[in-house]
């Protein structure tokens, strides 16, 4: 597996307090798809999505140390992320409000939809533990065994968590579709 | 049956099918094998593991993502003074910009005149002035893209042209001046004084402000050659010294060039570490791929040679109820090939992603060594040379 599947969440985040930079990166790029599609349920623009997402990254670093449970990353992470978007949906919808008010056409601001663009979006919408998961066995292609030593849980509890998260995920496309 | 069913469909619940190492994989895959209904349910829900893996793979904005945040972690922590003025003065320069166009441009084929600099660029070495040349430049914008364009008189340009752009700020908050194409390339004015000129080479961004010019490697990796100070230039490339004068202050600052070249030795040394680092992984990976394929395909060649007999034994069935039951036993095997197949797909797909990225990683590293190289060199004869004009 990849050199990031080596190092436990906690680790790195250890080792990036410790001034060590490449322990971030790997947090990162572990990360970073997870970010982009939280980003993407609440502001469904892809590029305004990756922003979002970096200036999350960018964040999180520089309050790294705020963190007092690291083997919570993900989730802090997608805390920062999910209000980031927020934020950034607010005022893309006080814009548009403006737009309105001068009667300017801006066109669409939403992408078309696609298969993917959707289930990015529902990615959103599940739980942070149920994402982790999710993002490591189908992002990174990590087995059951190799995301248990990377979060430190029994392969045992993996399996079930990917089941219940892709049931989850079924669960919200579900109530999306009715 | 129907136990069976239940029992199958609770490892499904569990997640047995999620891989071949999981909990009664085996007993659910043979299970499967031989149930159409418990084998339609495992059908949706690889459906839905292909969907989630197209969403990931849609929403992964690539390794560009983390060369941008790393290289706005590792940006030297500014003045808050810089802080303060950039985005003003990232506005002051497109207003002047503009306004500029609307008093002194005028159309001229696709290309839009903003403003004219003129200066005096002074080449030393060893201590001496060799050379003095005067830049008398355009500045032009490409009427078609958001790019602003120098075009040299007279001038040091060793290329007919170099082309630059200013960015919109970005989530860092600057406005960066980002070269290009050119070896050595004259940059525009980002305010209203004329006198003012800033050199800067290919691979460097100069970022501007009222208060002072900081100057940032990008990723590829180039080295510092340059710095710019209130009052001050110097510029360092391949084969000698520039300095730029502009009034009457010329300073050289090789101690601050040391340290800036130091810190990119070390930014290269380290990702170059971590890009063979990845390298290597990937090989592992496709080598761990490569076995779980072939023992897949042991496991798929003993499944088919039962279907087989199976079936020649059907052809020579006593009876009814021997045939019904080698019936039975072919559509079993035929599920558990099926079901190998398929996982033996998953995991050929899988290597061969990482075997198309692998020779882009073993590129990008022989590229990034060979540049690592150049710009040690650079700086190295850079360095000396500022050691000469001291």
């Amino acid at each position: 597996m990849a050199k990031e599947t080596a190092i436990e969440d906690a680790e790195a985040v250890a080792r990036c307090l410790g001034g060590d930079r490449d322990a971030f990166d790997t947090l990162v790029r572990r990360y970073r798809a997870l970010a982009v599609g939280v980003s993407f349920s609440t502001c469904r623009d892809r590029a305004l999505a990756e922003d979002i997402a970096q200036e999350a990254f960018i964040r999180a670093y520089k309050c790294l140390n705020q963190l007092t449970r690291h083997e919570s990353f993900c989730a802090w992470l997608m805390n920062i992320v999910k209000n980031a978007a927020l934020r950034a949906a607010q005022n893309v919808a006080r814009r548009e409000q403006v737009y309105k008010l001068a009667s300017v056409d801006r066109g669409p601001h939403t992408e078309n939809p696609t298969a993917a663009m959707e289930f990015a979006e529902l990615l959103g919408r599940i739980d942070e533990s149920s994402q982790q998961v999710l993002t490591l066995k189908y992002l990174h292609g990590m087995t059951c065994a190799e995301i248990g030593s990377t979060l430190g849980v029994p392969t045992g509890t993996v399996t079930s968590k990917i089941s219940r998260a892709l049931s989850s995920l079924r669960e919200v496309a579900r109530r999306g579709n009715r | 049956m129907k136990s069976d069913c239940e029992k199958c469909q609770e490892l499904i619940r569990r997640g047995a099918y999620i891989d071949p190492s999981a909990e009664g994989f085996d007993e659910m895959a043979e299970h499967v094998a031989a149930c159409p209904e418990c084998a339609k349910l495992l059908k949706k829900i690889r459906d839905l593991e292909g969907s989630v893996r197209a969403a990931f793979r849609w929403a992964d904005p690539g390794e560009g993502f983390n060369a941008r945040v790393m290289r706005a972690i590792a940006a030297p922590p500014r003045s808050s003074l810089f802080w303060r003025f950039a985005p003003l003065a990232a506005a002051a320069a497109i207003v002047l910009a503009v306004l500029a166009a609307i008093i002194t441009g005028r159309p001229s084929g696709d290309t839009l005149r903003l403003a004219r600099i003129s200066g005096e660029l002074t080449l030393a070495k060893g201590g001496e002035v060799a050379r003095s040349i005067p830049i008398d430049a355009d500045v032009v914008v490409p009427e078609s893209q958001v790019a602003l364009e120098v075009v040299h008189g007279v001038g040091l340009a060793l290329r007919p042209h170099s082309v630059f752009r200013i960015l919109p700020a970005s989530t860092t908050g600057y406005t960066r001046l980002d070269l290009k194409r050119g070896g050595a390339a004259i940059s525009v004015k980002t305010d209203a004084k004329a006198d003012k000129l800033e050199v800067g080479l290919e691979g460097f961004s100069i970022l501007t402000s009222d208060a002072d010019f900081l100057v940032e490697t990008r990723t590829n990796g180039a080295l510092p050659g340059l710095y710019v100070d209130r009052g001050r230039v110097v510029v360092s490339f391949g084969g000698g010294v520039s300095v730029v004068e502009r009034g009457e202050h010329v300073e050289l600052v090789a101690d601050q060039l040391l340290s800036r070249v130091r810190s990119g030795e070390a930014r290269i040394k380290a990702d170059l570490a971590a890009l063979d680092a990845h390298c290597r992984d990937l090989q592992t990976q496709i080598a761990r791929y490569e076995a779980m394929v072939q023992t897949y395909g042991v496991r798929r060649r003993e499944r088919n040679d039962e279907l087989v007999m199976a079936q020649e034994a059907l052809t020579v069935a006593p009876d009814q109820e021997t045939a019904r039951e080698l019936e039975k036993r072919i559509s079993k095997e035929m599920a558990a090939v099926e079901n190998l197949d398929f996982v033996m797909g998953e995991h050929i797909a899988k290597m061969s992603t990482l075997r198309g990225e692998l020779p882009k990683r073993l590129n990008e590293l022989r590229r990034k060594r060979a540049m690592a190289m150049q710009q040690r060199e650079k700086c190295k004869a850079g360095l000396a040379l500022l050691a000469g004009l001291r």
